[in-house]
């Protein structure tokens, strides 16, 4: 089939929309697809044209947008096998990108401020900050909580949302709401360890209170994530409900 | 009457899926001939109910090749049966599909007794 004809626009369309895992999609596409041409050909034999038989067909099937998004929730993704190691494998670098690309600016930042405050003044200095900052802005390194003391509560929480965004969108989608923040918080325990260090160091009364803190706030990124995918799921009944008084509202004022 | 015709879909589909097992398009159609053209829904709503029918195991699916129909028809049910082209995908109603068939005429009986009773007092007083 010509890839202009109005059914081949329609099924392109639906799958662009359609937020469903590949083998959900091809086989919806090829039920859609088979609907659309048998309609268009009773059309022909009722002596319709073919281009205007398609078109008919097309339209009485619905718009893409609101039979993808009724087709897509009636299809949850499963967080099973390859797909949960993906969101641990997702979590590990997304929790080093948000700890380090939030923290180092800020620590980097107040060290060059400070050099230059101490009457240092020489800038050949700052050369060798870099990687000690660099090291200490990562999930393995305490310099997460200094940060915190110098950019205050607003920047810790805008990284806490930030974090949050990925098990957001894919509990939207999810069969059961807490399989994409399971895997995607422990990920985080997995490439942060200093959680799990200062679990099992909890009552080493030798251990830093910096890195005490730390590894408490990688400990709480789990219950986080899975609090996100619950807000998702949350979300999402809220907008099926929201839909359906929609669709009301837009029935009694036709 | 479009929210009516919305509430009502599923338990029609699921009645015509009781008659006998069939797929997405001859299920428009037939609802179309069957309600003389008052039922008329866009062709897409129904998939979504259809799939999760089947989600909730209330259907089956399965696909059939439009030129094979199957041991479930008879040569004068499919007339295009002979007719190669695209597999189509056949829905039949499970046991647990025909629990919920029964759960919901009984909900819908009694509701449209209700409302059938108000508005014959209704129409008694408009007379």
């Amino acid at each position: 089939m010509a890839m202009e004809s109005p059914i081949a626009r329609y099924i392109a369309d639906l799958g662009r929309r359609l937020t469903v895992g590949t083998t959900e999609r091809g086989a919806i596409l090829e039920e859609v697809q088979a609907h659309l041409e048998e309609h268009a050909r009773h059309l022909q034999d009722a002596g319709v044209e073919r281009e205007e038989a398609e078109r008919r067909a097309v339209e009485t099937f619905g718009r893409a947008r609101e039979v993808a998004g009724r087709l897509s929730r009636a299809h949850p993704v499963s967080w099973r096998g390859w797909r949960f190691l993906r969101g641990v494998g997702v979590g590990i670098v997304a929790t080093w990108a948000i700890w380090t690309g939030g923290c180092f600016p800020i620590l980097a930042n107040d060290a060059y401020i400070h050099a230059v405050m101490v009457g240092y003044g020489d800038t050949s200095v700052t050369p060798d900050l870099p990687m000690q900052m660099l090291f200490s802005s990562t999930p393995v390194g305490s310099g997460a909580h200094e940060a915190f003391q110098i950019a205050g509560w607003s920047w810790f929480v805008a990284l806490l949302l930030l974090y949050c965004v990925l098990p957001f969108v894919w509990g939207l989608r999810a069969r059961r709401w807490w399989t994409p923040g399971l895997a995607y918080g422990l990920g985080t325990w997995i490439g942060a360890p200093t959680g799990l260090l200062m679990f099992l160091r909890w009552s080493d009364p030798f251990q830093p209170p910096d890195l005490r803190i730390v590894g408490t706030l990688v400990l709480a990124l789990l219950p986080l994530a899975l609090l996100a995918s619950l807000a998702a799921f949350a979300w999402q009944r809220s907008l099926s409900a929201l839909s359906l008084r929609r669709a009301r509202h837009v029935a009694a004022s036709r | 009457m479009r929210e009516m015709k919305k509430g009502s879909l599923g338990l029609l589909l699921l009645h015509l899926l009781h008659e006998r097992p069939s797929y997405g398009y001859e299920l428009c159609e037939r609802l179309r001939e069957r309600s003389g053209g008052v039922l008329s829904f866009e062709d897409g709503a129904i998939y979504p109910v259809l799939h999760s029918f089947e989600q909730q195991g209330i259907v089956e699916g399965y696909w059939e090749s439009s030129a094979d129909p199957g041991p479930d028809a008879e040569e004068t049910e499919r007339p295009d049966a002979t007719r190669r082209g695209p597999r189509r995908r056949y829905y039949r109603l499970t046991p647990r599909g025909l629990l919920a068939l029964r759960s919901a005429l009984s909900e819908w009986h009694a509701f449209s007794g209700a409302v059938t009773q108000v508005l014959g007092e209704s129409r008694a007083s408009l007379a």
